[in-house]
């Protein structure tokens, strides 16, 4: 079973990034490999589920984790609540337009509701992310803290 | 009743305006074989129309007030409100059971010291059955410090849980002491009766019945939804009654729901943090028997099944009667 130590050793070599974004995304792979070698704090998580909802056979998570450890049962309420109350609007067009690593959490102008989730102060870190197989798991998550700005990048298990 | 959108409203004025000249030139003798004897069946259509068209105009006339007066009073409560949108992801069973759900005038009192959600949902139910149908419905969420098990009180009468095609299977069914069955028909997972009664101390029950009776009332997760037909609280001071209606609820909800705990449900390695595997598992809250109480198809939705086989096997059986079985014996 991989371990989140695994990964972030896998991550800290070049060919880590360029596996889990895929072949066609050899820049983001690349800037992603930077950031996450010089970022002031760094690590891979396992995320938890918030929400999860399905439009027309692609499923779409509404994912969490946390940076400086498991959260707590009252977090994980409120988190989840906030998660479930928004439109299924939000939740697909962030899924496919939110920022992703090297890109700041919340940077994307029009697609941030779901990353404003996010509790930044305890390093707890919302995003979205879109499965066009519903029986694909997307257990980990890759995040960064440089200066003020989080990023993330989660992490598709067959990519592991 | 929901708003008759524009664009129905156009049609329908069209519709009228050529019906009621046809008629004209039907009594007048203007088209040749359509005479003053036929005319009066378009006359008489665009006479429907006609009513319906003035019925649906004052409905969306008097939906505009109450709408005017809903939003007007959300902001001055300074409450935050949507006008309309895709549903949220809500667990309550018109949220998790429709299909192309849609909410409207939506009030956010969430942050609020009695918070709530309230507004107007439209979605399509029962698409998988023979009887779907398009509906509209009052809701308003209520969150509960804690989870519970799924609890439906459907209310007297034709509720919109029943309007959506959503029935419950009979040996979830509970009978509760007092009056408050002749307001309610509770259901609960089965197994869960304990918990349900637990949940429901008489004095939840008299405060129920004195805010809820007629609407249908639905427990499920860290929620309680209360629907009703729509338009219900679409008058002046309807945000008042309910901020009075939450504050009396929520002091019972709480006090029965906080210390609720379900031994059935996996337990916490610790009493406050939760791994994403726990939190997977639904550790800590409600077993997995209890989160979601079963529905099956209505009685309407299962005589049109019946009555649609027996139409089709009647309709097979005549054309293999008829057509092939005389042919074999040739």
């Amino acid at each position: 079973m991989t371990t989140t130590d695994e990964l972030v050793q896998r991550l800290s070599d070049p060919a880590g990034f360029k596996k889990i974004i895929g072949f066609l995304g050899g820049k983001r792979a690349k800037a992603s490999h930077e950031l996450f070698t010089t970022a002031d704090e760094k690590g891979v998580a396992r995320s938890y589920t918030l929400d999860q909802r399905e439009h027309e056979g692609t499923g779409y998570y509404i994912k969490a984790i946390g940076t400086r450890g498991d959260l707590t049962a009252e977090q994980l309420a409120e988190l989840t609540r906030a998660a479930k109350l928004l439109p299924l609007g939000t939740v697909r067009y962030e899924g496919m337009m939110a920022a992703t690593m090297p890109e700041p959490l919340g940077s994307s102008d029009d697609a941030h509701d779901i990353h404003d989730l996010s509790r930044l102060a305890d390093g707890i870190l919302v995003y979205p992310v879109t499965v066009l197989n519903k029986k694909r798991e997307v257990t980990f998550a890759a995040w960064t803290h440089k200066g003020d700005e989080w990023s993330v990048y989660p992490i598709e298990d067959n990519k592991l | 009743m929901g708003r008759v959108s524009g664009g129905a409203i156009a049609f329908a004025l069209i519709a009228t305006i050529v019906l009621a000249a046809l008629s004209v030139a039907g009594y007048s003798g203007v088209i040749r074989g359509f005479g003053p004897e036929l005319a009066i069946f378009p006359a008489i259509l665009a006479a429907v129309m006609l009513a319906g068209l003035i019925v649906s105009i004052v409905l969306n006339l008097r939906g505009s007030k109450g709408r005017d007066a809903w939003f007007s009073d959300a902001v001055a409560q300074g409450f935050a409100f949507r006008k309309q949108g895709s549903a949220p992801g809500l667990p309550g069973l018109l949220f998790r059971t429709g299909e192309k759900t849609e909410v409207f005038d939506v009030v956010d009192a969430l942050d609020s010291p009695t918070p709530f959600l309230a507004g107007t949902i439209t979605g399509t139910y029962g698409s998988d059955t023979s009887l779907p149908r398009r509906i509209a419905a009052s809701f308003i969420g209520l969150p509960l410090p804690q989870a519970v098990p799924n609890i439906v009180l459907l209310g007297s009468g034709i509720g919109m849980l029943t309007l959506a095609g959503v029935a419950m299977a009979g040996r979830q069914r509970l009978s509760l002491e007092g009056d408050f069955d002749r307001s309610f028909t509770l259901y609960c997972p089965a197994g869960y009766e304990r918990d349900a009664l637990y949940i429901f101390a008489p004095d939840l029950m008299q405060r129920l019945i004195e805010t809820t009776a007629g609407c249908d009332v639905e427990l499920v997760d860290d929620w309680m939804f209360v629907y009703s037909s729509p338009g219900r609280y679409r008058d002046e001071g309807a945000i008042g009654r309910i901020m009075a209606t939450t504050a009396l609820v929520q002091q019972k909800t709480h006090r029965q729901t906080r210390s609720y705990a379900d031994d059935r449900a996996v337990p916490l390695a610790s009493p406050r943090i939760v791994s994403p595997e726990e939190h997977a598992a639904g550790a800590g809250a409600v077993g997995a028997g209890g989160r979601r109480i079963r529905t099956r198809a209505s009685a309407a939705q299962r005589l049109v099944t019946v009555l649609s086989s027996v139409v089709v096997a009647g309709a097979l059986a005549y054309y293999f009667f008829t057509e092939i079985l005389p042919t074999l014996g040739r």
